[in-house]
């Protein structure tokens, strides 16, 4: 995986072999990152914005990649502070926190499919209930599988401090499906 | 009810995006990031050459002015030179008519002789009388001024104009004038 991450990136500092370089990252990274930042998003479409934004500033600033961290931790921060600064913009149109959190759970019975469990759906909206640091945690944690000294890296914040919040995270999603699942279903 | 989410089916449950998705997105951001690289290098070569137009310009500018500078430095003392005198003549005419020489008086004396002969005989002794009294008048008032050499042609024009004043008078008015002149304790100094 190391010697991979490389050749991508010698790929994408190279003029002709940009192309190359750009569509061997998108074909390893693309699915992981567009479910990361969906999960944050909610929505199809600027999910579809995000992921593009990530892969083209990557690639703009490819050259502040260092070699000894992991490309796709590195992916994985710049497309979180794309979802994170896209949330704001979206967030910044709703008056409280209370209108913002009601905004995503509305957003998020709109994006489900029929298929969609209702267990799962829940979960996604116990999910947009969470305070922002505890969401990127227990997504990370919980659907990505990442471990904690990778999301350690991540978002800067210490392996310590990263199991306590997925522990409240997880707490507090728990609850909220024990609230509602009698209510809703 | 116990919920334990660990044991759930980790799915999103938002629904999978089509096939194409990918491909599309690929390719658009392969147009944004190579297609937006291509202009980039364009415009620097662009900026670049506008940098070396304005450079151009600017030598060509800065040469002009200071060629400009450096012949204005010298022409500027020709140029002051050059418009202090008209400065100093236009000073000097407010002076020169009354700014005359004894030549020139001479001059106008006989000129005013000649203009008083055309005047009935009657009139021709106190007419040469007044304008002798001017002319003397106009003498003494700015005999002294160190301007006279300024003023020659102007001092003529001035005389002349007051010789057409003159002949346009009336015996009578010139007698009268000759009265109030002889009033005059300044020029009397002078009879």
């Amino acid at each position: 995986m190391k010697l991979k991450d490389e050749e991508i990136v010698k790929l994408l500092t190279a003029p002709q072999t940009v192309e190359k370089g750009l569509r061997a990252m998108m074909d390893i990274y693309q699915s992981r990152l567009y479910w990361h930042i969906r999960r944050l998003i909610v929505d199809h479409d600027q999910a579809q914005d995000v992921l593009q934004d990530t892969f083209i500033k990557a690639y703009q600033n490819i050259h502040q990649f260092k070699s000894d961290s992991k490309l796709y931790t590195w992916l994985y921060r710049i497309a979180t502070n794309e979802a994170l600064q896209q949330l704001n913009k979206m967030n910044r149109m709703r008056k409280t926190d209370e209108d913002a959190e009601y905004y995503m759970q509305n957003l998020v019975a709109d994006n489900t499919g029929k298929d969609g469990e209702e267990i799962m759906i829940l979960l996604q909206k116990a999910i947009q209930t969470l305070p922002e640091k505890q969401k990127l945690v227990f997504n990370m944690r919980y659907y990505d599988d990442l471990p904690y000294e990778e999301i350690s890296k991540i978002l800067d914040m210490s392996v310590g401090t990263l199991k306590t919040n997925y522990h409240y995270a997880k707490d507090k999603v728990e609850q909220y499906i024990k609230d509602n699942y009698s209510e809703e279903f | 009810m116990k919920i334990d989410i660990e044991k759930l089916n980790r799915k999103t449950p938002y629904p999978e995006p089509s096939d194409e998705f990918f491909k599309t997105l690929q390719d658009q951001v392969i147009l944004k990031a190579i297609g937006e690289k291509t202009p980039v290098v364009q415009k620097e070569a662009k900026v670049f050459s506008l940098n070396f137009k304005w450079m151009a310009a600017a030598a060509v500018v800065l040469i002009a002015g200071l060629t400009a500078f450096l012949g204005f430095d010298n022409s500027s003392e020709t140029q002051s030179f050059a418009s202090q005198k008209p400065i100093v003549d236009s000073v000097y005419n407010i002076n020169e008519p009354k700014s005359n020489t004894s030549e020139q008086l001479a001059n106008n004396t006989v000129t005013e002789d000649h203009h008083t002969d055309v005047i009935k005989k009657q009139n021709v002794k106190n007419h040469h009388i007044a304008s002798a009294k001017v002319n003397i008048s106009n003498a003494k008032s700015f005999n002294n001024t160190d301007r006279q050499d300024y003023a020659v042609e102007n001092k003529r024009k001035s005389e002349s104009e007051v010789e057409k004043v003159l002949v346009a008078f009336t015996p009578d008015q010139l007698k009268d004038l000759d009265r109030n002149s002889e009033q005059d304790v300044y020029l009397d100094l002078y009879n």
